[in-house]
């Protein structure tokens, strides 16, 4: 191994992006680990990497669509070309005064992504290129705190102290998306005397290690913490300090008249566990040094900014926030702008939500970005006429997938498809791409340059990270961020006049004394060194009050009818009940991201030794019995929405018997090794988010991804 | 010897399979570009177990990795000595320059070579054929016996009468004719019959739970040698007075000698078992009686005693004998007169023994009827010829109706021809009476070998398991177990009248469930139950070669006494006839009971997880140790790896902590 060095940088199988280090021999990516300066681990997915890198299904050259859309028929074309196109297309769209009407789908991955800059200097909008992001988690805490802590801040479980509590609510902590050593943070504050409590209508492999597993009906997560406050305030056992000094005037006795009759007895009915369970947490909350409460599929199988809003009224009751052990409120790090900033269009006016019929509708919106589920109705309403998709595969990601395929291919009374242009940037084809007038070929991770900052804080606490190249790109390959910042040079050159990525990061890393160069000596990582406790002592918290708002009150009346957090399950689980009896959960688990190539498309985690090769229908074993199914029997399962799959059922004695569950993200229809891979999508039986918005969040943007379903042989 | 190993912590262990791509990157074990799911080598692998039900399940996860046995199976069962267990590190490393593929062509064995041989899953105890016999072409006898000893206790025995049904599937027919599988193993086994030469397995643990095995035929008496093994206190009933059943009481002498099977059951009293003959479950002493003493779990293994009859006149004369209470008389030395002109009644291996015996004590006319054709006697094709060797005729097509006596002896039997019709339910073709055929030939004794069912006299009212059709125990076919969550039964006693080495492989997985049982684990669980054998063997390396022919006793010497017919191979025969076996699988992955040895197609050689020991050496710890996302694997010496777990209050978890990887809950 004469050649041999391991390179720090970031990876990128997964949204948590964790610091790892690449082993990198004779110019090729052999082995990954975590990153010991930062929190050491990576997981299977990280691990992975090498596989996605040298994937044979690569994209090396730009292409054009020769056929029709959905054919996945291209043709090799050289980047002029395909960047002519694109920047013919949106000068005319911009020339009939249609700026807004472009949209941006991908996960951003800093603030200061140059995507987004583009986006503001054009006039167009980004989505998060996920249905299913946690935005009403985000909207409910800057309601409440004025914070933004998104789904990769949860607490910091390595400063969870001996006693206090962690809950995991429809939370697949070990399965990622936070940061690889969160289980073994995790597993750590349990062995020094912490408690795990996992909610979950599915037993997980958190549920496995946890010390009580409460099988909660799917969206019940609101009713159970209304109940434990309920139960808290009544007895008297509400943390007084921070009630006293930190909630808004008036915000705490406002509460107490409301959430009176909300006893655990009432909410028992709501989340289908039993008062004394619900009373016995709550007393152990009150009593606890801390409490970390962390949720994510809590979020989408209900309700989703009231559970937000019950979670924070939770923690301000319990005056969990901000403290060792409990919810943590970032900062963001300091950094030079670079100027002259662009302005960026107004979302509440021009976001393609609000300039169909249905805006009126969106009246309440208060996400930062476009809901990304609402795309296929925006191309049916007219509202989206390009659509840019990097690393993200809606074809398969959507709820009610074959109608955002549906919408793709619609056309004009002319014959010309509604919407005008589809660019997928890609590392292989996806569902997406052969939907794609143009396909242009992505820079892997391990490729590119990135400046890190924003949701990393697991990581680095309010500290930045640098993904840098560590091999070379294969082809013609260019990372999306190099083709934006050279769209941005032929649509919007006032607002790039840097040369290239690299001198746009030096310029906003100047802001901490820093260059990349400096960043890349310092082995990749910068922080403050530290995360920071109590910050709200000094200056208060980022809401208008500086204190905690409980009640929201702008939110009263109709339509929304949500100042106070709603306890309900989801509404789609009230309709249908007979003709569909089972509640259909879409679960996630370590060996899958989204629904992109990098995990579908990767040997690795498709294989039944090392990932999981196929989903099945999770049925409780008893459920099976009474219905005549067998483990490995194929079964029917079908959907209001006329969607139906067969696939074969699993018998476990892990998941409610009212329940089914089907791993999310099986399905594909392209790549070597995707295609080998059994299972079916779940999204053949969700119904089209954007087409079902009485069903959906239209307050804080975040689509159900759940459904009822009934089982036939 | 200091024992590298592994500590995996089930309270950590999440079962997210990290450590296993890990480990493939930095042993190189995939080409990313090409590599297929499902097709790819792995050195680890997750298991998982549920317990409970809902609303209170529990699953627990661990990682499987070479377990490094102290006593590894893999390390005797390579033909090429390629295994070797490192004295300094007690690393169990396959030496890539001497591991040959078991003979296999680089790049074209693909996957096929990781099935198990035909010759293997076809054998009821699925014997590592390939193995024993392909170290016997090598000249390793001493390592043979040790790996054919892991899957049958009674290889001398069965190299000998055993019905083979591995030969049947031997690829070699391909080529030539059938590997001589049986008469190899028997050369092979034959040490077991001198003391010194003799292996007599380790006990793995002391244990205290007592079982009781209620007969000490080949099921019973296998049961408990896997018993012992595991180290429980095991005493065998055996309601005649010599141990042994069938093999005993059933099989004459110039078959299987005598000291054959006194020398194997004695490796198994060598191995503690006690065996207490002249005694009756079900009478005098019941198994209610026995739970009361102390015993913990049951095995019956009773075999068939009870001769099935004819149901027609005359059938209880005397100088008519059921086929096993004269095949008892002549092996206990018990006069059993018949005369000289005897009549043998059947088709079956019994008839021929019956009929053999008759002939070596005294009646030169005996005869065999039979009521089909030649082409459905169930009786092996080698014994068959062996008795026209010895001059004993059969008349077939042939049913007695009638027999007739004087002053109450045989003196005649009234038969009818028959014609064979259709097909039975055996699928054989049916026999029928040719109406106006009948006929009476004379006789002076008359054996009647038509089948046996078992006396269930022992099963007294506090049992609660039932006996199924045809008066068999009813038993889970997988665990053995009856409706008596202690009682397991095997053998004939629940197949019917099968064969030796079908009680074997019963008395055998008997014994793993009773293991379990015991350790109060899953009965089912990882019990492997699909054997799937290459179909695409390669035969490269190999040119036509006849196949060993089994020296025989003059059939003039044999007459005279029961000296044994078959005399055995010698060892340049036996080595000679073990260099035809083609290989058609991998002998260490067939001998490795925990499914970690991986076999690259393109390179043709075994490989597997070596501690990564390149990195050891520059005290490094191994890759999955180094990985593990939640840090539940330790490595280290195996002794200090104790002391650390017990000083952090940690308990090992021996029903997996079999080997020099511990699992610590």
């Amino acid at each position: 191994m004469g050649t041999s060095k391991w390179v720090p940088t970031v990876c990128y199988q997964c949204k948590a992006e964790c610091s790892i280090l690449a082993r990198v021999e004779d110019g090729k990516v052999k082995e990954i680990r975590g990153n010991p300066k930062s929190h050491g681990k990576v997981c299977v997915k990280g691990m992975s990497g090498p596989a996605t890198q040298y994937n044979s299904d690569r994209l090396l050259y730009p292409l054009k669509r020769v056929g029709k859309r959905g054919e996945g028929k291209f043709e090799r074309i050289s980047w002029d070309e395909a960047l002519d196109t694109i920047t013919k297309k949106l000068k005319e769209l911009k020339n009939r005064g249609e700026a807004h009407k472009l949209t941006a789908s991908f996960f951003p991955h800093s603030i200061t992504d140059p995507k987004w800059r583009f986006l503001n200097a054009y006039g167009g909008f980004i989505n998060t290129a996920l249905p299913h992001c946690d935005s009403a988690k985000i909207v409910a805490f800057l309601r409440t705190v004025g914070g933004v802590p998104n789904h990769h801040i949860p607490p910091a479980w390595f400063t969870m102290p001996k006693g206090g509590i962690m809950i995991l609510a429809g939370r697949h902590a070990f399965g990622g998306l936070d940061n690889a050593a969160v289980p073994r943070d995790i597993l750590d504050a349990k062995e020094r005397g912490a408690k795990l409590v996992v909610l979950d209508p599915i037993f997980t492999p958190d549920a496995a290690k946890a010390d009580q597993w409460i099988p909660i009906k799917p969206g019940g997560d609101t009713a159970f913490f209304l109940g434990m406050t309920q139960h808290i305030i009544a007895k008297n056992l509400y943390n007084k300090e921070f009630v006293d000094n930190w909630v808004r005037d008036g915000d705490f006795a406002k509460l107490k008249k409301w959430i009176a009759d909300k006893t655990p007895e009432a909410m028992s009915k709501i989340c289908g566990v039993e008062p004394a369970v619900i009373k016995k947490l709550a007393v152990e909350c009150a009593k606890a040094p801390a409490v970390g409460v962390d949720s994510f599929k809590g979020i989408m199988l209900g309700q989703a900014l009231d559970w937000g809003h019950a979670w924070n009224i939770f923690l301000a009751v319990t005056g969990n926030y901000d403290n060792p052990g409990g919810q943590p409120l970032p900062e963001l790090t300091p950094m030079a702008p670079v100027a002259p900033g662009p302005g960026g269009p107004d979302l509440h006016e021009l976001g393609f939500h609000r300039t169909g019929p249905n805006r009126t509708v969106f009246d309440k919106y208060g996400f930062i970005m476009e809901p990304t589920w609402y795309e296929a109705q925006a191309i049916r309403d007219d509202s989206l006429k390009v659509l840019i998709t990097s690393e993200c595969n809606p074809a398969l990601t959507e709820m009610g997938q074959s109608g955002w395929q549906e919408a793709v291919t619609m056309k004009d009374s002319k014959g010309k498809y509604k919407l005008e242009l589809l660019v997928s940037i890609e590392l292989m084809h996806s569902e997406t791409s052969k939907f794609a007038d143009i396909v242009l070929p992505d820079k892997s991770y391990f490729e590119r340059w990135e400046l890190l900052y924003m949701p990393w804080w697991y990581n680095f606490g309010h500290g930045i990270a640098l993904r840098q190249p560590v091999v070379e790109a294969p082809g013609e390959c260019r990372h999306s961020n190099e083709v934006f910042i050279e769209l941005g040079k032929r649509l919007a050159p006032e607002y790039f006049k840097f040369k290239d990525d690299l001198e746009y990061y030096d310029t906003q890393l100047a802001g901490l004394g820093l260059s990349v160069k400096k960043l890349q000596d310092m082995g990749g990582l910068w922080s403050p060194g530290t995360m920071g406790f109590y910050k709200y002592r000094a200056g208060g918290f980022g809401t208008p009050s500086k204190k905690v708002h409980l009640h929201w009150e702008d939110l009263a009346g109709a339509p929304a009818y949500q100042d106070w957090p709603r306890p309900g399950t989801a509404p789609e689980y009230e309709e249908n009940v007979k003709e569909f009896p089972f509640i259909l959960l879409s679960y996630r688990s370590i060996y899958h991201t989204g629904s992109g190539q990098w995990s579908h498309n990767n040997p690795h985690l498709r294989d039944s030794v090392s990932g999981m090769h196929e989903n099945h229908l999770l049925i409780n074993t008893a459920t099976a019995r009474k219905l005549g199914i067998a483990d490995g029997d194929l079964v029917m399962v079908e959907a209001p929405n006329g969607g139906k799959v067969r696939i074969a059922a699993r018998l476990s004695e892990g998941i409610r018997p009212d329940c089914v569950g089907m791993h999310h993200g099986f399905g594909s229809t392209i790549g070597r090794v995707a295609t080998q891979g059994k299972g079916v999508s779940d999204n053949l039986l969700v119904p089209d988010a954007g087409a079902t918005l009485q069903w959906q969040d239209v307050v804080a943007g975040e689509a159900h991804v759940s459904t009822r379903v009934r089982i036939g042989k | 010897m200091k024992q590298l190993g592994l500590a995996i912590d089930l309270k950590r262990c999440i079962g997210c399979k990290t450590c296993i791509v890990a480990c493939r990157n930095f042993h190189e074990l995939v080409n990313p570009s090409e590599a297929v799911p499902n097709q790819m080598p792995y050195y680890l692998h997750v298991e998982s177990r549920w317990h409970g039900a809902y609303p209170s399940p529990a699953l627990e996860s661990w990682v499987v990795p070479c377990q490094h046995c102290p006593d590894p199976l893999c390390v005797p069962a390579c033909p090429e000595g390629a295994i070797k267990k490192d004295p300094q590190t007690g690393i169990v490393r396959i030496d890539a320059e001497l591991c040959n593929g078991c003979n296999a062509v680089p790049g074209q064995c693909g996957s096929e070579k990781t099935k198990s041989a035909p010759c293997a899953a076809r054998c009821p105890a699925h014997m590592n054929v390939e193995s024993y016999v392909r170290l016997a072409g090598n000249g390793r006898f001493k390592e043979a016996l040790r790996v054919m000893k892991e899957d049958n206790p009674f290889p001398a025995i069965c190299g000998r009468v055993c019905d083979h049904p591995c030969e049947t599937e031997c690829k070699r027919k391909d080529i030539d004719e059938a590997v001589a599988i049986n008469f190899v193993k028997r050369h092979i086994a034959d040490q077991d019959l001198k003391a010194e030469t003799r292996y007599v397995p380790p006990i793995k643990a002391q244990r205290k739970e007592k079982v009781a095995v209620i007969g000490s035929g080949p099921a019973g008496l296998t049961a408990a040698y896997y018993l012992a093994r595991e180290g429980y206190p095991v005493t065998v009933f055996e309601k005649a007075s010599k141990p042994g059943g069938m093999l005993t009481l059933g099989i004459p002498a110039y078959r299987l000698p005598r000291d054959v099977i006194e020398a194997e059951i004695q490796v198994i009293r060598d191995m503690g078992v006690t065996i207490k003959t002249g005694v009756e479950v079900g009478k005098g002493t019941t198994v209610e009686r026995l739970r009361k003493n102390g015993y913990k779990a049951f095995f019956f293994g009773i075999g068939t005693q009870k001769c099935k009859t004819l149901d027609v006149p005359g059938e209880n004369l005397t100088g008519i004998y059921p086929a096993l209470d004269y095949l008892r008389k002549v092996n206990l030395g018990e006069k059993a007169p018949l005369g000289k002109k005897v009549a043998v009644i059947g088709g079956g291996n019994a008839a021929i023994d019956g009929a053999r015996c008759a002939r070596r004590l005294g009646s030169p006319g005996t005869f065999i009827l039979y009521r089909r054709s030649l082409k459905e006697m169930p009786a092996r094709p080698e014994e068959l010829e062996e008795l026209e060797q010895e001059g004993i005729p059969i008349q077939t097509l042939t049913q007695p109706v009638r027999f007739i006596g004087e002053k109450g002896k045989v003196k005649a039997i009234d038969c009818v021809k028959m014609v064979l019709k259709g097909k039975d339910a055996s699928g054989r073709r049916r026999p029928e009476p040719v109406p106006g055929s009948e006929f009476t030939i004379q006789v002076d004794g008359v054996i009647m070998a038509l089948g046996q069912e078992t006396d269930w006299a022992c099963l007294t009212p506090d049992c609660a398991c039932k006996l199924g059709d045809l008066g068999a125990m009813a038993v889970n076919p997988v665990t053995l177990q009856s409706d008596d969550a202690d009682i397991f039964a095997g053998g004939d006693a629940v197949r019917g009248s099968s064969s030796v080495i079908e009680a074997i492989a019963d008395g055998k997985q008997a014994a793993m469930s009773i293991d379990r049982y015991l350790k109060g684990e899953d009965l089912y669980a990882g019990r492997k139950t699909e054997w799937v054998p290459v179909e695409n063997v390669q035969k490269e390396k190999y040119s036509p070669a006849r196949r060993a022919v089994m020296p025989r006793l003059d059939p003039e010497k044999r007459l005279t006494g029961f000296a044994e017919v078959q005399l055995g191979l010698g060892e340049e025969q036996a080595q000679t006839e073990g260099q035809r076996c083609l290989g058609c699988s991998s002998a260490c992955v067939q001998a490795c009971p925990y499914g970690v040895i991986q076999f690259d197609g393109v390179k043709a050689k075994s490989h597997k997880c070596d501690l990564c020991v390149e990195r050891v050496q520059f005290g490094e710890i191994p890759v999955c140790a180094a990985t593990c996302l939640t840090d539940a694997i330790q490595f280290g010496e195996l002794d200090l790896l104790r002391q650390k777990i017990a000083a952090r209050g940690g308990e090992i978890v021996e029903a997996l902590s079999r080997e020099s990887i511990l699992y610590v809950k």
